[in-house]
């Protein structure tokens, strides 16, 4: 079984390389050190729902192509939100912010890229707002975070940038599990 | 892309997030609400107090010895402690620890008239800094007038008609907090005339607007607004006329880092506790 297993990976893997090959000769893109940038919104699911409101976020990443189709790197994020817990405070906001360490799976597809991406890293809450509904423990503003998403992708003419969309959902365990999702428009550029 | 890039790059973007942090306010929370008129032989009148959680930053010098003046203090809180009382030619002990541009601080309510009919509630603050106490009950000018009414609160508040059965919601603004400040200063250190203490109204203050106040004149020399003493301390007062319940929290951004961490669930030995004295004026004249 675990034989399989590997001689399924490996497959999987050949596609993956012969794909992006085939991809790159028909739009020429850039591989090595690359950053983006990006603009979206951020909501939460579950009972954080209940004590922020979505809020406007924003991302960076900087990282290596290691293979035109994987990719490691930094991803730091922030949103903001309004805090809905019971008055008082009232109308009151606050920030979230994370730091992670991500790696990117693409599958290029002519001149777009299907890709997923997965990580893990720091959360940090930038108020005790939320204390008061328990989401974060006296004195607590750090978390562990983990992340999962993916997107679609496409590559410019010019082959340093290339412009996308992305998904993802964040889970922060030590705020309670509090999770939140991500939709973001990002633009890209490799070195 | 060079690493020292790489490396600039995400030092920037922890920098701007960092320093966003910085200045976050943060909410002190209350035991429990004040309810007032809950049963018949309730006077109406709740009051609470709350001392700012502001941790002990002995980092060593003391000894544990914690009742020592100077072990709240880091090295660097002494030397730039010492170097205000050199600039202004004062001593160490008239320099506050905690300074009115340390904090800014406002308290958010809410309450609540869990009654069918209409009322009216009010909210006052008084409070103290880390020296004095002010407590208008206890300034009675003229002890011979059984009529006087007690000067009103530091901070007063006015009559709010309640609804039945609604919510309403307010806040106790960081200009009145810093207002609040001020006014203690003035009444207990200061000797400017319009504090009037030599003529029977040491609490004129609380009844004028003094927020532009810069310095005043006291028996040590000019107190610099560098120097002003902040407000550590909240007294709420929370008085209605129908049963109703006042929930509060108290919103400080902290521009010096002297809150402790887990605020008011700190342990005891790590908070210090500010002692303050209930101010109590010397009057030379009274007023004819």
């Amino acid at each position: 079984m675990t034989g399989q297993r590997a001689a399924a990976s490996a497959v999987v893997v050949a596609i993956l390389a012969a794909t992006a090959a085939s991809a790159r000769a028909d739009r020429p893109s850039s591989a090595g050190w690359y950053a983006e940038g990006a603009l979206g919104g951020t909501a939460f699911i579950g009972d954080a729902a209940n004590y922020s409101k979505t809020g406007p976020a924003l991302g960076v990443r900087i990282g290596y192509d290691v293979f035109s189709w994987l990719s490691v790197g930094a991803h730091v994020t922030a949103s903001t939100h309004e805090a809905t817990v019971p008055p008082p405070p009232e109308g009151e906001f606050y920030q979230l912010y994370s730091t992670l360490a991500e790696g990117r799976v693409s599958v290029p597809i002519g001149p777009t890229a299907l890709f997923a991406f997965g990580g893990g890293g720091l959360g940090i809450i930038s108020s005790n707002v939320l204390d008061k509904v328990g989401v974060v423990a006296p004195g607590e503003h750090f978390t562990v975070a983990f992340r999962g998403g993916g997107g679609l992708e496409y590559q410019l003419q010019n082959r340093h940038y290339a412009f996308g969309i992305d998904g993802e959902w964040t889970t922060y365990p030590e705020f309670d599990a509090m999770s939140s999702v991500t939709v973001r428009t990002f633009i890209r550029y490799t070195y | 892309m060079s690493n020292t890039t790489i490396a600039i790059s995400i030092a920037t973007t922890l920098a701007v997030g960092a320093s966003a942090c910085a200045d976050d306010p943060v909410y002190i929370q209350p035991l429990s609400a004040l309810e007032v008129n809950a049963g018949d032989d309730d006077t109406g009148l709740a009051m609470d107090t709350i001392q700012l959680p502001i941790r002990q930053l002995d980092d060593g010098q003391c000894d544990g010895d914690l009742t020592a003046s100077r072990c709240k203090e880091t090295a660097d809180d002494v030397d730039e402690r010492q170097a205000l009382a050199d600039k202004y030619g004062l001593t160490f002990d008239d320099i506050p620890f905690v300074r009115f541009e340390d904090m800014d601080v406002s308290i958010e309510w809410t309450i609540k008239n869990l009654e069918d009919v209409d009322g009216t509630a009010r909210v006052d603050v008084n409070g103290a800094n880390e020296w004095f106490q002010y407590v208008p009950d206890v300034l009675v000018i003229d002890p011979d007038d059984d009529e006087e009414e007690p000067p009103p609160a530091l901070i007063h508040g006015i009559p709010l008609m309640i609804p039945a059965g609604a919510t309403v919601s307010g806040v106790v603004r960081e200009g009145s907090v810093r207002e609040g400040s001020i006014d203690i200063e003035l009444i207990t250190r200061g000797t400017a005339d319009e504090v009037c203490t030599a003529c029977g109204n040491p609490v004129a203050a609380v009844l004028q607007i003094n927020e532009d106040t810069t310095a005043f004149p006291s028996d040590i020399g000019e107190i610099n607004q560098e120097i002003f003493a902040g407000m550590v301390q909240f007294d709420l007062v929370f008085s209605a006329d129908r049963h109703m319940v006042l929930e509060y929290a108290i919103r400080v951004r902290d521009h010096r880092g002297l809150l402790h961490d887990e605020l008011s669930a700190a342990p005891p030995e790590e908070l210090i506790v500010f002692t303050p004295a209930v101010y109590m004026p010397v009057v030379t004249d009274p007023m004819p």
